[in-house]
């Protein structure tokens, strides 16, 4: 795995943990209501959860995985 | 592909029907009470599910002795994130006509969740490196 991709992988890994982690406070403050700030966490959870977790590992990935510019076809 | 694999890609894949189906639902119906199980479906049932699978399946090989890091945390991880998320499409489907029942489940629900998405990490981490 490149570097970069390695940067990006590692990354998306840490922000599944805090798209999660919000998530979870979320979802129980639905549930059984503890702190009504926790709403004002909703925007975060889905940037985290979308663009830091899904779309950065497809990012690093694609740049592990796809076809090299340079490269003749074998 | 690994059993866990298999189980996680076939569950991903009904996930995205029935995110799918409840979006055709939730588009008739008008209410924003189904948006929240419709997103999870697809965003946690169906990608997040579908990356689990095939991270497990396809990065790189932690040793030779253990290629893909701890099999019971894989389990673990498939197991709590189809149990939590079930459990939580389903009470906020009730919840839709008998609001505010059931609330500790949702906890229960949100707990499970964030301790699959902490096995995936704990395994998955030593998997990421350069060669």
């Amino acid at each position: 795995m490149p570097r970069i991709s390695l940067c990006f992988v590692r990354a998306s890994l840490g922000y599944l943990a805090l798209g999660f982690t919000l998530g979870a406070l979320l979802l129980w403050n639905k549930g059984v209501a503890f702190a009504p700030f926790v709403w004002r966490l909703l925007p975060l959870h889905i940037e985290a959860s979308l663009v830091g977790w899904v779309v950065q590992l497809v990012m690093g990935v694609a740049y592990w995985m796809f076809p090299r510019f340079g490269m003749t076809p074998a | 592909m690994p059993p866990v694999t298999r189980w996680h890609v076939k569950l991903s894949l009904l996930y995205l029907v029935a995110g799918l189906g409840l979006g055709i639902v939730q588009v008739g119906e008008g209410g924003s009470e189904l948006f929240a199980p419709y997103v999870h479906l697809l965003v946690v049932g169906w990608i997040t599910q579908m990356i689990f699978g095939v991270a497990y399946w396809m990065f790189p090989r932690l040793s030779k002795d253990s290629p893909r890091g701890s099999n019971h945390l894989a389990v673990a991880a498939c197991v709590l994130l189809n149990v939590g998320l079930l459990l939580r499409v389903a009470i906020e489907l009730l919840q839709v006509r008998h609001p505010a029942r059931l609330g500790g489940l949702l906890a229960v629900s949100a707990l499970a969740q964030w301790l699959a998405g902490l096995a995936f990490v704990i395994n998955t981490w030593p998997r990421v490196k350069e060669h």
